[in-house]
């Protein structure tokens, strides 16, 4: 429990402090003055915008990225190893205080680009624009299924792809509530997700 | 509790040998009542003095200190915090049930708050042009939060620990977005949009409380009804602490799968706990709405929530004490920083004991006093020679404490820049201090202290709303860190 109270203790912490910092306005970014808003191109009907491909291309390299690492070295190995059972960990000489420090690091990074991503699709930039998002990744993973990076991938297009559809034939303000359904729905039928592989419990 | 008394240090009646030992009683948990019957500390002697008193007089005190509080003040506004404290206390008890008790991590616990003050106003205020009496409308109000937490319990008997959490944190963020989206509803069956709950602007004129010819209609009133309430939540509490249920749920929170062992029927008492507890919760809310003769969306965010579980934790999970100091902490600090005497008063205190404590001994408390000192004459004589623009003593402290802020800290005219630059060193310095070695943190210490004096008078004192919530969260943090049990909690013994 104490990992999410303190997480509960440090989201409200940042938030407060973004709001001490930067004030409580909020802000889009000057995206126009790097690159002109207009620029793309436009297939038949289909029109590409050249931040959304950086964006979307971002998201790829970033993702290829956090798969190598958790693959092929040595910390990745150790953040798996902890995942699946700490004392085992420990008793092979992984160092789990310093593997978790590095996970949240990598993870709070992550979002970090995030953020910015989103900023540049010139969503609105303010200090509680994390809680939902942070809620709808969760959402996305366990979609996905817990600990598999195709996994979240899948669940992220799906939980976007279920909104936007909503977002246009609906109702905006029904999208969050949706997101939450398939969450609970998620996590009663399927708590493994759907790429997920079920979890072996020794008890 | 500076050192722990060493069994040799015991009398000698204490050593008993093995056999005669109860099951579960180690040589630890032996001597533990005679480490409580000598203590050596300051504290623990203040806390056995405290456990020796008769017990009508422990809990005379706080019930003759919360009726006094009518007396204190001119106006309402003492009487105000009490209400709101009041509130706050329910709001801990009923969340107890569930985290301190049957250790579900109701994250969302503020959302039926949130839907008994909603469900009260949209059944007696203008909204609807419904006003029911309250004594139809307060118990429909609670059966209907109660049935509400029941449904949404369901699915907490499969979800367990961050599962349930971030699920349960979902639903209190969106039941706040639903509130203010839903100022225009459109249902298939009418042909204008519905204004359910006016939005962010939220639903006024919410009526008075009123039973059998009695309206509530003074601050007083509902003071001592939330007391008469407290009470009885605290007698509550009380008796189910060593009821069947009570350990029933403690059990099923200290290890779910043993409790389901001992033919506990698990599901059902999650369930139970989390139906309970929104009942209070919406009874809270009814009289919040009542009191307020409002409701508005944003009264039910994410402060609200980590403020009660701040509480919760300082207190100690699960105590009853601690349920109360906790609270009353959560609620009167906040106040106390309306006030700039009264809150640089008690920074500075909290920031010398707090030091002195983690410090204990007097050699490293003088130097560090000594070098502090040194440090405050350092930096304003470097502010000075770089040429930096400040506000003369006069432009900015006011007060007793003025002669000792103005001399000892430099205020530049450019307030907001200087201090978000030492906030977010103030921070870094924090955080990197945890990694230091004993004697680099000996050393960089007097620094620190300085910084945060510096911060907290040049910036944080400027927006006391925004400080408050960054107590509440560095608090959080820094109590999972120190003393996850909080104050009055029982340290709790993990077997592998």
């Amino acid at each position: 429990m104490a990992p999410l109270i303190s997480a509960l203790g440090v989201s409200l912490f940042l938030q407060s402090a973004a709001l001490l910092l930067f004030g409580a306005r909020v802000r889009l970014y000057d995206t126009g003055e790097f690159i002109s808003l207009r620029s793309g191109f436009s297939i038949g009907r289909v029109n590409f915008d050249i931040t959304e491909i950086m964006v979307v291309v971002g998201a790829i390299l970033l993702m290829i990225g956090l798969t190598m690492l958790i693959r092929r070295t040595q910390l990745g190995r150790a953040m798996r190893a902890v995942a699946v059972d700490q004392d085992a960990a420990v008793m092979n000489g992984i160092d789990v205080d310093r593997t978790i420090t590095w996970t949240f690091a990598i993870a709070s990074g992550l979002a970090g680009a995030a953020g910015v991503m989103s900023g540049l699709l010139l969503y609105p930039v303010d200090q509680y624009m994390g809680v939902f998002a942070g809620l709808k990744g969760f959402t996305a993973a366990v979609i996905g299924g817990i600990g598999s990076i195709p996994g979240a991938m899948l669940g992220g297009f799906i939980l976007g792809i279920v909104e936007a559809l909503v977002t246009g034939y609906l109702d905006p303000t029904y999208s969050d509530f949706l997101t939450f359904l398939i969450l609970v729905v998620m996590l009663i039928a399927r708590p493994r997700g759907i790429l997920g592989r079920p979890a072996l419990q020794k008890v | 509790m500076a050192d722990d008394t060493t069994p040799q240090d015991l009398p000698d009646e204490v050593a008993v040998p093995i056999g005669t030992r109860g099951i579960g009683t180690d040589e630890w948990v032996e001597q533990h009542e005679a480490r409580l019957a000598a203590p050596t500390t300051l504290g623990g002697k203040l806390a056995r003095a405290w456990l020796t008193l008769p017990s009508w007089v422990r809990w005379g005190i706080p019930v003759a200190l919360a009726l006094l509080v009518p007396f204190a003040g001119t106006n309402d506004y003492v009487l105000r915090i009490g209400i709101n404290l009041g509130l706050f206390l329910l709001l801990a008890f009923g969340l107890n049930l569930v985290v301190g008790y049957a250790n579900l991590l109701d994250l969302g616990f503020v959302a039926f708050y949130g839907f008994g003050a909603y469900a009260y106003a949209m059944l007696s205020s203008d909204q609807f042009g419904v006003h029911l009496p309250s004594i139809i409308a307060i118990p429909l109000v609670v059966l209907f939060t109660a049935a509400f937490g029941f449904v949404l319990g369901l699915p907490s008997r499969r979800l367990s620990g961050d599962y349930l959490a971030i699920a349960t944190l979902f639903f209190g963020q969106m039941f706040v977005t639903l509130m203010v989206s839903s100022d225009a509803v459109q249902f298939p069956w009418m042909s204008e949009p519905l204004d359910l709950t006016g939005g962010a602007n939220g639903i006024t004129g919410v009526d008075q409380m009123s039973f059998l010819g009695f309206t509530f209609a003074s601050q007083l009133s509902y003071y001592f009804l939330i007391l008469a309430l407290v009470c009885l939540a605290t007698l509550a509490t009380k008796r189910i602490h060593f009821s069947r249920q009570g350990l029933a749920w403690r059990a099923l929170g200290e290890d779910s799968l043993a409790a389901q062992h001992m033919t506990i029927p698990i599901a059902r008492l999650k369930l139970m706990a989390i139906t309970v507890g929104s009942a209070v919760a919406g009874l809270a809310g009814c009289i919040l709405a009542s009191v307020q003769q409002g409701v508005f969306p944003t009264m039910f965010d994410l402060p609200l929530l980590i403020s009660i579980y701040a509480a919760l934790i300082l207190g100690g999970l699960g105590s009853i004490p601690g349920i109360l100091i906790g609270s009353a902490v959560m609620i009167i600090l906040p106040e106390v920083l309306r006030f700039p005497d009264l809150s640089n008063a008690i920074f500075l205190i909290v920031l010398i004991v707090g030091i002195c404590s983690m410090l204990r001994k007097w050699k490293p408390i003088a130097i560090w006093a000594i070098s502090t000192l040194i440090i405050f004459g350092i930096m304003n004589a470097l502010f000075l020679a770089l040429g930096v623009s400040y506000l003369t003593t006069a432009q900015w402290a006011k007060g007793p404490l003025a002669p000792i802020l103005g001399a000892a800290v430099f205020m530049p005219k450019d307030r907001v820049t200087w201090g978000n630059v030492a906030f977010i060193l103030l921070v870094v310095m924090i955080a990197w201090m945890t990694l230091m070695s004993r004697r680099a943190r000996l050393i960089a210490l007097p620094f620190v202290t300085w910084l945060a004096v510096f911060t907290w008078e040049v910036r944080l004192m400027l927006e006391s709303s925004v400080t408050r919530q960054l107590l509440v969260g560095a608090l959080l943090i820094v109590l999972m860190a120190a003393r996850p049990q909080g104050i009055l909690g029982k340290p709790r013994v993990e077997v592998l």
